[in-house]
């Protein structure tokens, strides 16, 4: 037997019967954990867990009712909204359709100063007779401005050009005379 | 096992409080010496001892009668005092047995040191914890390094060298009471 063996066979036999005996308070101390509650201590507790059940419950319902508020949808800005129904292909068509043409839009009072149709083609007809500095005046333009963009026609233009610019015949600039 | 004892430790399984009291009556004495051994204050041993007593009566049902009852019980109560222990190491600064003593000492010349068992309790108290703990496990309740090193969450081999560390320590240390006294007694 090894030295190291004998030391510890004599070191275990000390500690073979040991016993101290512990503080008379620990056994109550520990039967008094170990017993069950009584009846009005679990009462308590059970009531206690219902009622907290109860409040959480009640917690989560009024959360999930809230986020359904109307509060909360007036709340929302209304271009939200409108995204949302434009985002619908089908409505968004029907928007389209429902928009009158430009010509059938009504007038408001200051669009009342634009010229008509007929008004903007006597106002061209006038314009054939006026001279240069005539035509130079704002006057036209002016109405022209007002005029709605769908009533001009691209031809007008056109032909309006022409008459602006009748042919015109230069001299060569250098004139030699004979004595 | 003891027939008186089986019956016991059926009513503790069935919750019988009476049951109960008599088995603590019966192995409280040298539980409480065990969890003594592993802690330095009295008010350490009650906790650990207290924790230990509600674990043996919460899990009775799982002791099988083919086991010996108080080396379970005994295994308790180790295992509560390596949970505390291991508790207290996390605020506990503890010191190497290097730094406290080691001077090797002929064996021979120690078979011949007589000691008593305060003197050895005193003397294991004097190890600092790590190695009191080893040496409690393995010698005194006859654990294996594999399990120490596991319990402890160690090495095997740092088990293995702090045991053998701890002997030579104790040995110095008995050896050197046991000089002492002879000299007081000439």
């Amino acid at each position: 037997m090894s030295n190291e063996k004998r030391f510890d066979d004599r070191v275990k036999r000390m500690f073979q019967a040991e016993s101290v005996a512990p503080p008379a308070e620990l056994e109550e101390r520990l039967f008094s954990q170990l017993r069950p509650s009584p009846w009005p201590k679990r009462l308590g507790l059970s009531v206690a867990v219902v009622l907290i059940s109860l409040v959480g419950w009640q917690g989560l319902v009024s959360e999930t009712e809230g986020s359904d508020a109307p509060a909360n949808q007036e709340s929302m800005p209304d271009a939200n909204h409108e995204v949302v129904t434009l985002a619908a292909p089908e409505r968004q068509n029907a928007s389209i359709e429902a928009v009158p043409p430009v010509e059938e839009l009504p007038l408001g009072e200051a669009e009342q100063e634009f010229l008509s149709v007929e008004e903007y083609d006597s106002a061209i007809f006038e314009e054939k007779h006026l001279t240069h500095s005539e035509r130079k005046t704002p006057i036209l333009l002016q109405a022209l401005d007002r005029v709605p963009i769908a009533t001009i026609v691209e031809d007008d233009f056109e032909a309006l050009e022409l008459q602006e610019k009748p042919n015109e015949w230069v001299l060569p600039a250098v004139v030699k005379l004979k004595n | 096992m003891e027939h008186e004892l089986i019956e016991l430790i059926d009513a503790c399984k069935r919750g019988e409080a009476s049951a109960q009291r008599k088995v603590y009556k019966q192995f409280s004495a040298s539980l409480f010496a065990v969890a003594l051994r592993y802690t330095r204050t009295k008010a350490d041993a009650e906790d650990i001892i207290q924790e230990s007593w509600i674990k043996v009566f919460r899990h009775i049902k799982s002791f099988s009668e083919n086991n010996s009852f108080s080396g379970w019980l005994r295994r308790i109560v180790v295992n509560t005092a390596i949970t505390h222990y291991r508790r207290n190491l996390k605020h506990g600064h503890h010191l190497d047995i290097d730094e406290v003593y080691a001077t090797p000492r002929d064996f021979e010349a120690f078979k011949e040191v007589e000691f008593t068992k305060s003197e050895l309790e005193h003397a294991i108290r004097q190890l600092p914890p790590g190695y009191g703990m080893v040496f409690q496990l393995y010698v005194i309740d006859g654990f294996r390094h594999r399990e120490i090193a596991e319990q402890l969450g160690i090495d095997m081999n740092t088990s293995k060298s702090q045991l053998s560390r701890a002997r030579r320590y104790l040995q110095e240390v008995l050896a050197d009471m046991s000089k002492r006294a002879i000299e007081r007694k000439s």
